[in-house]
């Protein structure tokens, strides 16, 4: 619960940081959540550090989209907002101490997990972007 | 003589999609948002032919104009990407409108100079670092305080971000001083505050200073079929984070050993 209040208000920081229209605000920040909690059930269900993580980031690509399209704004707007809370800032900072304290285990295990965490957001969205373009392309040809 | 203003005119239709493409690139939008945008404006404006080359450095647009005459302007970008959607957005709407019904060329100059010229506000780019920063410490496990904590060092960030960088030959070197600086800022206030934890601080900082916006949209690039101008963004976004990456183990190899 904490955990979900503190993406909010993080996203809701990004928004500002990023001078988002604050009627975009709410419907940013509300991706950024949905995001999580999907990450969260998936990650209860599934042992595998890339699955959830993918899940999740082709869901938050999907709300940026659809909202994109609805508002007729660019997608950027929500997509970097919906996707902030996955990024794995904690991994990359426990790599970096384990890297000075010279323990290499930790370094490897870290460093494993913040690859597959930025891989994963990357491919999760690309999966999104590459359906949405298929269906704009076969749209056109109607 | 007719003919020679019809080539005057497409020069100045072509000056001002490149001042839009730029605007655009500036602002934070993905190198295939401005190809698309200036290719249907071009066609609005009534070229018979559009060729559009964009990277995140340079911009190259050959018009072929409906007299059949062909012109070319380049654009080198030297400014770091920024970020300000609200400007994006009302540029994204202006060329929207523009490609329904164009309106006149300098109308449309004027108008982009006014989006341009909107004012910045650095209070609320300030607030919103603190909310971030704090927000993201405490959600990867860090108590209250070390919000707290990690609100006041995204005060500090930005005030480097708006005084320091200007002098920072590059991105990279700004990254890597500013988290050496910070890192170094935190590892001092937790060995003189005992109940702060130097990890989620650190966190709640790291988040805010990831380009993850570059990296994004790179990434988005790529996929898209920009491999050259994706390829770029995403060296230049590793590259400062990996600055990032220096900066702050440099901090915190001094306080382990000190």
């Amino acid at each position: 619960m904490i955990q979900l209040l503190s993406v909010f208000i993080g996203c809701i920081g990004f928004g500002m940081l990023f001078h988002l229209q604050s009627r975009h605000y709410l419907r940013a920040a509300l991706g950024g959540v949905c995001t999580y909690l999907v990450y969260m059930i998936c990650s209860i269900y599934i042992k595998n550090g890339f699955i959830p993580v993918f899940l999740a980031s082709a869901s938050g690509a999907l709300y940026a989209e659809v909202l994109a399209r609805i508002q007729r704004a660019p997608t950027t707007l929500y997509l970097i907002i919906a996707v902030i809370s996955l990024v794995p800032g904690s991994s990359l900072f426990y790599t970096m101490s384990a890297f000075v304290r010279e323990d290499w285990d930790f370094v490897y295990s870290y460093g494993v997990e913040t690859t597959i965490f930025a891989v994963a957001i990357a491919l999760g969205m690309s999966l999104v972007w590459a359906i949405f373009g298929t269906f704009g392309k076969v749209k056109k040809e109607i | 003589m007719g003919e020679e203003n019809d080539f005057g005119q497409a020069r100045k239709i072509l000056r001002a999609l490149l001042d839009l493409g730029q605007a655009l690139l500036e602002y934070g939008g993905e190198v295939n948002r401005v190809e698309d945008t200036l290719e249907r404006m071009g066609r609005a404006y009534g070229a018979k032919g559009m060729n559009v080359f964009v990277i995140t450095t340079s911009m190259v647009v050959t018009m072929l104009h409906k007299d059949g005459e062909e012109i070319t302007l380049t654009r080198r970008i030297r400014k770091p990407i920024g970020n300000d959607f609200t400007k994006l957005e009302q540029l994204n709407a202006l060329s929207r409108k523009c490609c329904q019904e164009p309106m006149k060329v300098a109308k449309l100059q004027e108008k982009i100079q006014e989006i341009k010229n909107q004012p910045y506000s650095f209070k609320k780019y300030l607030i919103g670092a603190m909310l971030s920063a704090g927000s993201f410490s405490v959600f990867f496990g860090g108590s209250l305080l070390d919000g707290l904590f990690s609100m006041l060092f995204a005060i500090f960030i930005c005030l480097l971000q708006r005084y320091v960088q200007k002098y920072c030959t590059n991105m990279a070197v700004f990254q890597l001083f500013c988290s050496f600086v910070i890192g170094i800022g935190i590892s001092v206030v937790t060995k003189c505050v005992p109940f702060l934890h130097l990890d989620y601080i650190m966190i709640g900082d790291i988040m805010l200073l990831i380009p993850g916006l570059a990296m994004t949209n790179s990434v988005r690039d790529i996929l898209v079929g920009d491999t050259i101008s994706g390829f770029l963004r995403l060296a230049e976004s590793l590259l400062w984070a990996g600055a990032l990456a220096c900066g702050f183990m440099t901090a915190i190899w001094l306080s382990f050993s000190l």
